[in-house]
């Protein structure tokens, strides 16, 4: 598979299959492999293919881990030039702010198999944190803005007028 | 800065008001209609010149005109509200004369144009107190016949330059039971069975022994013939009065038959005059007869004139002479005019009532609207919903059959549907009740109350006890007035929609109070009982089989010179509802004006109002709560009492000073908007209150007035100028108290306005208003206050149908939570329909639907075609 791939790209490697012409020197004990084949390939290829460097792993993981948090600058960004006004672009605005994070964190398992390497542990506590700080902005974003029901003013709607208890009638005496 | 914001608020205010009730020309009498009264016809006069012009004066002080052949009013002038009419009749062939005694004894004359209705002239003269007017020889004869003064007589003669009075002495005793009557230029007392007829021009007076006692006079009116009927319930007798020059008027019996209830009338004819005697022979026809002046029969064969609309008594027949034929104008003593047509009346044929006016519509006690039953569909109906479920899925099933087979819907039209249409039931001073469709203003039926009197302060009471959602049961309304031969109290039930009774009259000893209870179960088939307090402290329910009412309670307020509130408490025992005195208050040397309740029914949306910092002011809504009106007529003060009237707390007082009435209140939800007049600065002051439980309820889920501590409310409160008199003032009404809030105002020039309740909103304090909020806000949450408030002429819901003399307005609820069913009723009725907060859940009556139609039809059908379209590039391109 990664023969007939690998081939046309010109890479300097070793193929599975490939005739060697040079002579070598045989011990008389080893049969000798068919023509075409070389032994070593095998092993020699199956270790480059697991042989990445973990510091990169390590890396990947911590970019990919940073991500949210480096939205953070450019979400402030958005949200002062938005304004506090109520239309469309704000809303859109706060919107996107609010699904970013939303859709990170439902989709946690799925991010979480990007980050690999030894620092994992603190790596994955980083994406959460990052998304935690986008939705927290978001919030804020919400608060200035009054979209948040936090009055008792808010409420008002679901209050139920109070029952009677007592009940009256007349006026004027009518003799 | 401030100049701007200045700017800013007048701007959304002259928006805010100039966008309201504005109509346009094209809509005019569209949703509105307009009746004219003249009001309790006193003189019947026809124009000589053209007898088919009636002319007609009503005793509250109202003139005019009306065409003989319909009934529709040429002119009608209203003069002073507080006058009484003592004569109109024809002065000098081109011109009408009214004569009206006006409070501190003034006596008004006026001429006014007998074609056109143009005052022509006027002069007054004040005289110590007249009971009687005439006008003979352009001379106008006040005469004072009062009680206290009999039997000496004064007659004053005006001539428009002198006055000149005269006292003359009657040959009756002094005291009471005097009837007096003027026939000509006779003056005709009647004590007893002593008769005195005094002479107005020499002063001769001759007395006369009539054989039964007199217990009315009936007179020819001013003309040529003076005659008169005496008589009593059982008999009564008809003379001609003739002069003598020597011994004083003498009385020339005609031969009548000596029936009662005989009324005259004189008629001209080309050569001579005539005296006519009319009779009502039974419910359907009148009988009339024509006498000379010498009291012979002139025409042997009486006149037969039939009436459709059963008669039940008359008060007033006036015969006329017009194209040799006789015609006739009535007023019946339960106030309708009645007539003839004049084109019709033919020389011997018998004539027809053809036209009539319900003029008791001009003074109505009470109104109340209901539901035509029709209109309410059976899915909301809780009669049957409490049905058991076999039988209302019968009775469902049984009127979707019944739909499907008359080929009607359950609504005949929207106006159904939303409620807007409704049959008004009137009750008015003349003890007629009236049921009036509202969208076209069309009588559907008048009935007579038995035996009927007002109550003291003249009122009746009108209840709905059960209103019409509940077919297949009826609607029931119920009267209570007060009964004129016992003075007890009265109630009659009846169906509001047919007019027809639906129980005996019932009788009750004089009676303190009455009240509905506003919760009605299945156990009275879903009809509100009344509670009727007598002085005893008696409770009388009706209907009689209610047994307990659970945490009920009286409010009575006693008039008098020092008046008196008191509360009852309605309690179960020995089998007997009883009233128990729970508390008194004395409210100290005054009068009261007006005791002013709460719409019980009326519900409130929201529970508080938000500040401008975003917290809640929480209404305080005391379902209990009544304001009490009194006067010190000596220091000249106003004082509103907010009383509880439960507990009988007094929860606030506001006291005025150098103010006087009429006060007029409108006490709705947590507010409070009245209005007086300030002697001080002579102007009109429209006072709004506010009341707030504070940033806390004190209880969310119920109010009692028993509750411990009480709760005491916050006032907030401002003062507006207002630059015209009010007559009447009331609020809007929604079915789920969203919509906003107007205040309607009855004007003296005859317009309604509508005035936005946000305008009257006491201003926020600068606590929760701070300068920072109000820069942020610009003029969002307070209108910037000015003390004048405006009237600008859009408001004005009635645009050129001027209602006079306007006594109350009523408004209604339409299932439609924009729309607002306004009543202005007085001496006009005026009903149109107003949305307060614009048509917000209606379209607009020039809303498209045909291009709405096409255009989505459009919109699918080329939806289609695009995607056939592409589908079929998308086709090639794949075969590229």
């Amino acid at each position: 598979m990664t023969a007939s791939t690998g081939g046309s790209k010109l890479v300097p490697k070793k193929f599975k299959w490939s005739l060697d012409y040079t002579l070598k020197h045989r011990s008389s004990n080893e049969i000798a492999n068919p023509p075409g084949y070389n032994a070593n390939v095998t092993h020699h290829h199956a270790d480059t293919t697991r042989e990445v460097d973990p510091n990169l792993i390590v890396k990947r993981s911590w970019d990919f881990a940073l991500g949210p948090i480096k939205q953070v600058p450019m979400n402030l960004f958005l949200m002062y030039m938005a304004g506090n006004s109520i239309s469309i672009f704000p809303i859109m605005m706060v919107g996107m702010l609010f699904m970013r994070p939303i859709k990170a964190l439902v989709g946690l398992t799925s991010a979480f198999k990007m980050i690999e390497g030894s620092h994992h542990i603190v790596q994955k506590l980083v994406f959460v944190f990052g998304n935690v700080v986008n939705l927290a902005l978001a919030l804020y974003k919400c608060q200035s803005m009054g979209l948040l029901p936090t009055h008792a003013s808010d409420w008002l709607a679901f209050v139920q007028p109070q029952e009677r208890i007592e009940f009256y009638g007349g006026g004027e005496s009518l003799l | 800065m401030i100049l701007t914001l200045k700017l800013l608020g007048c701007i959304f205010l002259a928006c805010f008001l100039g966008c309201t009730s504005a109509l346009h020309e094209d809509q005019a009498g569209k949703f509105d209609w307009h009746q004219k009264f003249i009001g309790p016809i006193k003189f019947v006069v026809n124009d000589p010149n053209q007898p088919k012009r009636i002319l007609l004066g009503a005793s509250n002080n109202v003139i005019g005109a009306v065409h003989g052949n319909t009934g529709n009013i040429l002119y009608r002038h209203l003069l002073e509200p507080a006058g009484k009419l003592l004569y109109f009749g024809v002065y000098e062939e081109k011109q009408c004369v009214a004569v009206s005694l006006l409070p501190e004894n003034l006596v008004k004359v006026r001429l006014f144009g007998i074609t056109t209705g143009v005052l022509t002239d006027e002069w007054a003269e004040t005289v110590v107190t007249a009971t009687h007017a005439t006008e003979s020889n352009g001379k106008v004869y006040v005469i004072d016949a009062s009680e206290g003064a009999l039997p000496d007589v004064s007659v004053t003669v005006l001539d428009g330059q002198t006055a000149n009075t005269n006292k003359y002495r009657l040959g009756i005793s002094r005291g009471a039971n005097v009837l007096c009557d003027l026939s000509g230029r006779y003056l005709i007392c009647a004590q007893d069975k002593v008769v005195s007829v005094l002479n107005l021009m020499d002063g001769s007076v001759r007395n006369h022994q009539e054989g039964s006692t007199v217990s009315y006079i009936s007179t020819s009116g001013s003309g040529e013939i003076s005659a008169v009927n005496l008589g009593n319930s059982a008999l009564s007798s008809t003379y001609i009065i003739l002069e003598n020059q020597k011994a004083g008027p003498e009385l020339l019996p005609v031969k009548v038959s000596p029936q009662p209830g005989l009324i005259l009338s004189q008629t001209k004819t080309e050569d001579r005059t005539l005296l006519c005697i009319t009779r009502l022979e039974s419910s359907h026809s009148i009988q009339l007869n024509v006498y000379n002046r010498n009291g012979e029969q002139a025409d042997p064969k009486p006149v037969k004139v039939s009436s459709d609309v059963p008669l039940l008594s008359l008060a007033i027949a006036k015969v006329y002479h017009y194209n040799s034929g006789y015609g006739l104008v009535a007023f019946t003593t339960d106030a309708t005019l009645i007539a003839t047509r004049a084109d019709s009346s033919v020389a011997s044929g018998d004539a027809q009532i053809e036209w009539s006016r319900q003029e008791a519509l001009s003074s109505v006690l009470a109104v109340e609207m209901v539901d035509y039953p029709s209109e309410v569909g059976p899915s909301w109906n809780p009669y049957q919903a409490s049905l058991d479920v076999i039988s209302s899925f019968i009775a469902r099933v049984k009127y979707e059959v019944e739909t499907i087979v008359s080929g009607e819907s359950l609504y005949s039209s929207a106006e159904d549907r939303f409620g807007l249409r409704k049959v008004i039931v009137f009750l008015t001073a003349a003890g007629k009740v009236v049921g009036m469709d509202s969208t076209t203003g069309s009588i559907i039926y008048t009935f007579v109350l038995p035996d009927f009197s007002m109550f003291s302060d003249s009122t009746a009471q009108l209840y709905i006890q059960r209103p019409a959602k509940y077919t297949p049961l009826k609607p029931q309304a119920t009267v209570i007035y007060r009964s004129l031969s016992s003075k007890g109290a009265m109630l009659l039930a009846f169906d509001p929609v047919e007019g027809k009774p639906l129980d005996e009259p019932k009788s009750y000893p004089a009676i303190l109070q009455t009240q509905m209870i506003g919760h009605a179960g299945e156990e009275t088939k879903f009809i509100k009982p009344i509670l009727l307090l007598d002085q005893t402290g008696t409770v009388h329910t009706y209907p009689a089989q209610v047994k307990d009412v659970p945490n009920s309670y009286f409010f009575v307020a006693h008039k008098g010179s020092s008046p008196k509130l008191e509360g009852y408490d309605i309690k179960y025992m020995d089998n007997k509802l009883k009233g128990r005195l729970l508390w008194d208050l004395n409210l100290g040397q005054s009068e009261i004006i007006g005791v002013h309740a709460k719409i019980q029914s009326e519900r409130v949306h929201s529970q508080g109002r938000v500040l401008p910092d975003r917290s809640v002011s929480y209404k305080y809504m005391n379902p209990n709560l009544a304001v009490v009106v009194t006067a010190e007529h000596e220091a000249g003060n106003i004082n509103l009492y907010l009383v509880d009237a439960v507990s009988g707390a007094l929860i606030h007082s506001f006291w005025h000073k150098k103010c006087r009435g009429p006060v007029h209140v409108v006490h709705s939800e947590h507010w409070l908007v009245y209005s007086l007049f300030n002697e001080k600065n002579r102007r009109y002051e429209i006072n709004s209150v506010e009341l707030y439980e504070g940033q806390k309820q004190s209880n969310s889920t119920a109010f009692s007035s028993f509750a411990a501590p009480p709760v005491q409310p916050i006032i907030v409160k401002q003062s507006f100028i207002y630059p015209a008199a009010i007559q009447h003032m009331t609020h809007t009404r929604t079915e789920k108290g969203i919509t906003n809030k107007d205040i309607l105002l009855a004007l003296p020039t005859g317009g309604v306005m509508e005035l936005p309740r946000i305008v009257l909103q006491p201003r926020l304090t600068q606590q929760h208003y701070t300068q920072q909020i109000q820069d942020e806000d610009g003029v969002i949450h307070s209108l910037p206050y000015v003390p004048e408030l405006p009237m600008p002429a859009d408001m004005v819901i009635n645009y050129n149908q001027s209602v006079r003399r306007v006594d109350g307005i009523k408004t209604w609820p339409t299932r439609l939570e924009s729309t607002c069913l306004v009543l202005v009723y007085g001496n006009d009725l005026f009903y149109t329909k107003i949305t307060p907060s614009k048509t917000f859940d209606v379209l607009k009556d020039d809303f498209d639907h045909w291009f709405i139609t096409v255009v989505l039809a459009g919109l699918v059908a080329g939806a289609y075609v695009c995607k056939r379209l592409a589908a079929r590039k998308a086709l090639d391109l794949a075969w590229r």
